[in-house]
């Protein structure tokens, strides 16, 4: 078995800051958070809002650093926390396409062999030198997933991601994952729909009390 | 790729991997220049025909009475006005930079002191065009121009240039996130470092205090700009100024990029 994302007594303390004296003080988000997920399994975060998914996340990503022990990751991470960020509106959608491409790693000359496919995938079709902020919400998605999840990455992080689209796009998206899955990519998704969950996770992970347990699907 | 994230920052791993980003530094800087040119006749405005304007104003203003002490005075000022547009307009744009990618920054990683970068990159496109325009306009005015020694101080100036303003836009960008209310206080900042930089006029000339002198002397811009002016006008420059010169850029580089690193592990909890 290989072990592609593995967390070691991971903690991350937040500083607030008390809105009364102003004074800060620690907020701790997580505490001793240990798992391991193996390569190619695809992984359900589940817990209640504000449990510290989110951070969780972000720190697999590098995005912050725990405040102790360490998660080592093995492999090109494509963060979909938000689909979309860094997505310009005076811009159109190709010069968006190849920034947010960049900026998820994806080599120019990969992306401009793919870029059919995933004008095709997104169904953006003439649309594709309008500027973005001509597109509608569903469209500016389609245009990030597609670009994202054509990245063929070793892990994808995904924070509330499939419940977004019509119904024929969320199909669409699942597909994909589920593709991307059999292709060996580790999947740990964050989402709160639990028959979305079902159909594509092994297993799942519950985020409480600060700290993960494993729980069913 | 393997990689382990702690709250211990491996700086040797990071420099690595820098490589690897090159194509999104050069894919933001050029987010950026689009931005700019997106109206091509507003971006050729605000690269060329503004320095010119604000050129001619302080020469109409103060041609007769400071222009006295410059035989070119339309090139000394806009020489000032060329360099400033990079350090100053530049640095408008960048100490915001991440409060205005939050969004970017804190969903997805890249090294983080790449950002403000792009917006010193892309001022570079401006400053390439008005030095072109700055070259035609020294050889229509007849001035003796030497071209070696102009070639050499351009490029001595530039990369002072480039060294205070990297570590200036890393510095100020890193002090907005930790402390907001500075925007409130960065165009005064701005404008401070306007009037007492060499721009318009030589600060160095008419200060008879030696403390005050020195004082005006801490503008970043007094060497870079007494450099390339050294090169144009073939001014004299003391080789031990110059030394000094050099030396506080790259004291201003590496004290920005210091701060910038150690604001670097809390920057995307503190946005």
């Amino acid at each position: 078995m290989q072990v592609s994302i593995q967390a070691k007594h991971l903690c991350k303390t937040y500083q607030l800051k008390d809105p009364v004296t102003g004074r800060p003080y620690p907020f701790q988000c997580l505490d001793d958070v240990n798992f391991v997920i193996e390569k190619g399994s695809c992984v359900g975060l589940k817990g209640q809002n504000g449990a510290g998914k989110s951070t969780l996340l972000k720190i697999i990503s590098n995005i912050i650093r725990p405040s102790s022990g360490h998660v080592s990751v093995k492999g090109t991470v494509a963060p979909m926390l938000d689909l979309g960020a860094g997505f310009h509106d005076e811009l159109t959608g190709r010069e968006n396409a190849f920034i947010y491409a960049s900026l998820m790693g994806i080599k120019r000359g990969e992306l401009k062999r793919q870029f059919d496919d995933i004008i095709d995938f997104a169904e953006i079709g003439a649309f594709v030198d309008t500027k973005l902020r001509r597109y509608s919400s569903g469209m500016k998605f389609r245009l990030a997933f597609s670009i994202a999840s054509t990245l063929k990455p070793d892990i994808i992080l995904a924070d509330e991601i499939l419940a977004i689209g019509d119904e024929e796009f969320q199909n669409r998206c699942l597909n994909r994952i589920l593709e991307l899955k059999q292709s060996g990519t580790t999947i740990l998704i964050v989402q709160h729909n639990e028959v979305l969950l079902k159909r594509i996770c092994d297993r799942a992970l519950l985020l409480a009390n600060k700290t993960v347990s494993h729980c069913s699907v | 790729m393997f990689r382990i994230i702690s709250n211990k920052v491996n700086g040797l791993e990071e420099l690595k991997r820098l490589p690897a980003y090159h194509q999104l530094f050069w894919a933001l800087t050029w987010r950026n220049v689009r931005l700019q040119y997106q109206n091509p006749l507003m971006g050729f405005f605000t690269a060329v025909i503004a320095p010119l304007l604000m050129t001619t104003i302080f020469y109409v203003v103060l041609g007769n009475k400071v222009g006295e002490d410059f035989k070119y005075y339309f090139l000394y000022i806009y020489s000032g006005f060329i360099f400033w547009n990079v350090f100053g307009a530049g640095l408008a744009r960048a100490h915001t930079s991440f409060l205005q990618n939050s969004d970017l920054v804190k969903k997805i990683y890249f090294p983080r002191f790449l950002l403000p970068l792009t917006y010193l990159a892309a001022k570079l496109v401006d400053f390439a065009i008005a030095l072109i325009l700055f070259t035609l306009l020294v050889v229509i005015s007849e001035l003796d121009l030497e071209w070696g020694r102009f070639i050499y101080f351009s490029l001595l100036s530039m990369v002072s240039l480039l060294l205070i303003c990297s570590g200036v836009f890393l510095a100020f960008s890193a002090i907005c996130v930790r402390f907001r209310g500075f925007q409130m206080v960065f165009p005064f900042v701005s404008q401070a470092m306007f009037f007492s930089a060499p721009i318009v006029y030589d600060t160095q000339l008419s200060i008879t205090s030696e403390m005050v002198k020195a004082l005006f002397w801490l503008n970043p811009l007094t060497g870079v700009l007494s450099f390339f002016r050294a090169g144009v006008f073939s001014a004299p420059l003391d080789p031990w100024a110059a030394m000094i010169h050099t030396l506080f850029a790259i004291l201003i580089f590496v004290a920005g990029a210091i701060w910038f690193k150690i604001e670097d592990t809390h920057l995307v909890d503190r946005l």
